[in-house]
């Protein structure tokens, strides 16, 4: 290889430094990038054209299957749009019961997360760590909806599944456990020298960089734009709260718009997640929480509908918008799912830039992109290795979470 | 900072930047949760002439957030595509923000739309999936050297959003309950019950 000519150092669609598949190409000179390329599609499903054949209910449960960690985030900002169409009140108490599994969302994803940046890092005895404290928001969430992932719970006008007096105490003990947590979460993540010195003054995205490419969520937040769906646009209960923007100034730091203040934003917004838990559980409202329980009923509304309405949701990533039109039949004749990472994965080329090699997969982690989904245990080896069945999963499953509802 | 201007006065200044290109605008308001706090979309529907000038308009007001643009056929028979530039305003502001959406008719027969990269360069992302889903040419946009959205070896003016002879051909269809299990493939370990 001679000398120092750029080469090209394709990473992807699948590799060991990527969770999700995506191919990223890289001119680099010596150890720094000096351009970057990105393809994403590796894994188009086509479901923006399956949904333009199917009943608004239908899509619902489509909706969650878009991402296995936003379970919640595409199945709200849909009903949201067509609840806008065809005129449905959701009852109070549908928004208390949204918003709260909607922060326990944000609680697992953010945690995911940070125990994917760790892992990016190379520091794997905090990815274990970040993982198994995530597993407690994933029994509640299991609590509240039956399931783990694709969740299920949204339905045009309200909630599936209401959260009985039984499971408070529960979902209580999983906020405390957090909030004992939290500062030891705190003290690994930012004070660990190692961290630090890879993270602070890398992935720099400037806040007007930020502005002209309509970055959103935490990567927006941490280049010190206030901008946060739940407080500037209030939909469900977020109205009923007094909540502000995470900013990296929380954390007494200047807003630098790099890796650490992007970790920084995430780890302060799981604990305004579980502030607003708290309280929406001490303010729910009595009554339904679903408009009408009867399928046939909504579907016969919403075929009555034409109209075009955009519904939006805060998820972990940032904005999702759903736009939606329909004209009175079966199936909606248009339906655009714009995702967080949409508005966030075409600044890569920008953060990539004069980077260090090394670097890169926690640069490219830090934007928190999710390609795809994940999935339920597959395989467990204990001792022997066992392969389970479809249907042996799904058994096990039930009766864990029957076990939990004991 | 610059004042806020109200829905309604958004519109009205809208209104005189566009002058007759602006065909018709309606304000809706979403109200949710206990306190019923209120939520405008504004939604205003422009001549295909007038993307530019009214992206321009509103980067007048207040610096916006692009969503994205969103955009669908009419239907197999229909001649035209329909675009929305789905925008809000004032993001950043507690209980301000306020959507406003542009919508235009595209005919198929020339389906061009003007970039607004020069305005807003992460425009190009989104204008960039309007070709590969819908055919259509954004004019100025530099040509981009891959596909992002669809895989690299998707078939020429084949458009999956499309519901004219160029959308997706039943040929392209695969139907998972058709599928069956495949016969290259070992015997499953426990059984095909």
């Amino acid at each position: 290889m001679a000398g120092n000519a750029p080469y090209k150092v394709p990473i992807g669609p699948i590799h060991p430094a990527l969770k999700e598949p995506v191919h990223i190409e890289l001119t680099v000179l010596g150890e720094e990038v000096i351009s970057a390329d990105f393809t994403p599609g590796q894994t188009h499903r086509g479901i923006e054209w399956m949904g333009l054949s199917r009943n608004p209910v239908q899509i619902v449960h489509l909706t969650d299957r878009i991402c296995g960690i936003c379970g919640v985030t595409h199945s709200l900002s849909f009903a949201r749009a067509v609840e806008q169409i065809a005129d449905i009140t959701v009852p109070e108490r549908g928004d208390y019961v949204r918003t709260i599994i909607a922060e326990f969302e944000r609680i697992q994803s953010h945690l995911l997360w940070a125990g994917v940046a760790a892992h990016e890092l190379g520091f794997d005895s905090l990815f274990y760590l970040a993982w198994r404290v995530r597993e407690d928001a994933m029994d509640a969430i299991e609590l509240i909806t039956g399931n783990r992932v694709n969740y299920d719970i949204i339905q045009i006008g309200g909630t599936r599944r209401d959260i009985v007096d039984d499971q408070v105490p529960k979902i209580r003990k999983c906020l405390n456990a957090y909030k004992d947590v939290f500062g030891k979460l705190k003290k690994l993540f930012l004070e660990d020298a190692v961290i630090k010195s890879r993270c602070v003054g890398t992935g720099l995205l400037s806040f007007e960089t930020s502005m002209a490419y309509s970055t959103v969520g935490p990567t927006s937040r941490a280049s010190g734009v206030t901008a946060d769906l739940r407080v500037d646009y209030p939909y469900c209960a977020y109205g009923d709260l007094d909540i502000k923007p995470v900013l990296p100034t929380i954390y007494g730091s200047e807003v630098n718009g790099d890796t650490y203040d992007r970790i920084v934003v995430r780890i302060f917004e799981i604990a305004q997640s579980i502030e607003i838990i708290e309280t929406c559980l001490d303010n729910m409202p009595p009554g339904p929480v679903l408009w009408e329980e009867k399928v046939a009923k909504i579907l016969s509304t919403c075929r009555k509908a034409s109209g075009e309405a955009v519904g939006r949701h805060e998820a972990p990533r940032g904005e999702a918008v759903h736009y939606v039109a329909m004209d009175g039949a079966e199936a909606p004749i248009a339906w655009k799912v714009k995702a967080s990472t949409y508005s966030n994965a075409h600044v890569w080329p920008i953060i990539l830039k004069g980077a260090q090699l090394a670097d890169i997969p926690i640069i490219v982690a830090s934007i928190d992109p999710c390609m795809s989904c994940t999935d339920r245990v597959a395989i467990t080896n204990n001792g022997s290795t066992k392969i389970f069945t479809k249907e042996q999963l799904s058994k096990m499953s039930y009766e864990k979470t029957r076990r939990m509802l004991q | 900072m610059d004042e806020i201007y109200t829905p309604a006065e958004v519109v009205d200044k809208l209104k005189a930047s566009l002058g007759d290109s602006m065909l018709d605008s309606s304000i809706r308001v979403r109200a949710e949760g206990a306190k019923k706090r209120e939520n405008s979309n504004i939604w205003i529907t422009i001549r295909r002439e007038a993307i530019h000038q009214a992206a321009e308009a509103l980067m007048k007001i207040r610096y916006p957030h692009l969503s994205c643009i969103a955009g669908y056929d009419k239907g197999a028979q229909d001649e035209n595509l329909r675009v929305q530039y789905i925008f809000s305003i004032y993001g950043g502001i507690e209980k301000t923000e306020c959507m406003v959406i542009f919508s235009a008719d595209i005919p198929k027969a020339d389906p061009h739309i003007p970039t607004i990269t020069d305005l807003m360069e992460g425009a190009a992302f989104t204008e960039q999936e309007k070709t590969e889903y819908l055919g259509i040419i954004v004019d100025g946009l530099e040509p981009a050297k891959h596909k992002f959205f669809l895989p690299q070896d998707f078939p020429d003016n084949v458009y999956p959003l499309r519901k004219d002879d160029k959308k997706v051909p039943d040929s392209m269809i695969k139907n998972l309950w058709a599928c069956g299990r495949p016969e290259n493939r070992p015997p499953a370990p426990l059984g095909d019950e």
